[in-house]
């Protein structure tokens, strides 16, 4: 076998071994925080992950703007002997060729192997629906070679995105408007699209108070609908540092004297909400799925 | 429906208040290995910056030949 790349793009990965931590990006939130997920079971042309919805070519029926899509991991193997550093790039481009966003933009990876050994690396980012990245139904690309030290050139994968839905944004003038319409909470997000969050029925408690709005002792979001039921949010996340790409560190505490107070966040790609749970911690909620379970 | 009345404050209220208690940024890692082609088994596992190329090794077997060279010439 000789030096070579290889491509997978995928709904969402786990951790293979180890921890078996889960990430999924279909469908959910923009940029929400990424578990450990690397330190597994390294199988060459695979890497640590297993591959959950593993394809080419995806159909966006039913999602909207602010959802995130797949993710992109690029592998570099590399055969022994070898002894030098490479530098390692992956992107991704858009249906008319142009760059959407670089990846790995020039990595120096040192390399001191034997006959007989082997060595990889991999890099992986995600893509989502939004303007300035999937806006238009079409054939993507994803892109990845190394110069330097054992150079390979250019891989490239063509990603088929069909049914894209409009990326269009409102005004600024409505960012952070919340409200209930239907049975459903309804926000417009940071970046400017109105989301619609559908809860669990906790069952009926009086119509008089639809639209009334709070939190529960274990943290979770609830509203009162139109027809007089509780509806209770279907997941939250206590906020960590994501180990995926910068953001905020780790566990935010804002205080008991601080629960129950809630924003439309710009953090973490901003499509979702953010309130300070009763134990007093920020805890993230949106329209999307839970990222932590197979897509 | 006993809860905590929310109340709707401004992404500026709230960031002002969390960046007070939020560090910065953290480093960014990815990974790489090195794996014998004979047994198939993964011998030296490390994390990359992704900004600095910085490398650390995580994870070494001290039985294998290549490892134990690398040690003695202080490569790893």
């Amino acid at each position: 076998m000789s030096n070579h790349m290889y491509h997978r793009v995928a709904k969402g990965i786990h951790q293979d071994g180890g921890n078996n931590n889960i990430m999924t990006w279909w469908k959910t939130n923009f940029n929400m925080p990424v578990p450990e997920i690397w330190n597994g079971n390294w199988v060459p042309d695979r890497g640590p992950f297993t591959y959950n919805g593993q394809a080419t070519s995806f159909d966006l029926s039913g999602l909207v703007a602010g959802f995130e899509l797949v993710v992109f991991c690029a592998g570099f193997h590399w055969e022994g002997p070898l002894s030098g550093t490479a530098y390692v790039y992956s992107e991704w481009r858009d249906e008319n060729n142009n760059l959407l966003f670089t990846c790995a933009d020039g990595i120096p990876i040192d390399l001191d192997i034997d006959s007989g050994y082997w060595y990889e690396y991999m890099r992986a980012c995600n893509i989502g629906i939004a303007g300035w990245e999937v806006d238009t139904s079409g054939n993507y690309k994803v892109r990845s070679w190394s110069t330097g030290t054992g150079a390979m050139e250019t891989m490239e994968t063509t990603i088929t995105f069909s049914n894209v839905p409009s990326t269009s944004q409102m005004s600024t003038s409505k960012r952070g408007y919340i409200w209930v319409e239907g049975n459903n909470l309804h926000f417009i997000n940071n970046n400017r699209w109105e989301h619609s969050i559908t809860g669990e029925d906790q069952g009926y408690v009086d119509t008089a108070k639809a639209g009334y709005i709070w939190i529960d002792t274990d943290n979770y979001l609830h509203w009162i609908g139109n027809d007089g039921h509780d509806y209770k949010g279907k997941w939250r996340i206590k906020q960590f540092a994501s180990t995926f790409s910068n953001g905020p560190t780790g566990e935010v505490f804002a205080g008991t004297s601080k629960k129950g107070y809630i924003w439309v966040d710009n953090e973490f790609g901003g499509t979702h909400l953010s309130y300070i749970g009763n134990d007093g911690y920020k805890y993230l909620f949106g329209s999307g799925n839970y990222p932590y379970q197979y897509p | 429906m006993k809860g905590i009345p929310v109340r709707i404050v401004t992404q500026e209220e709230m960031e002002y208040l969390l960046r007070k208690k939020c560090g910065k940024s953290e480093n960014i890692f990815s990974y790489a290995v090195i794996g014998c082609k004979k047994t198939g088994k993964v011998v030296a596992k490390f994390k990359i910056n992704n900004k600095t190329g910085e490398k650390i090794l995580i994870y070494k077997d001290k039985k294998d030949k290549l490892i134990q060279k690398l040690e003695q010439e202080r490569k790893l």
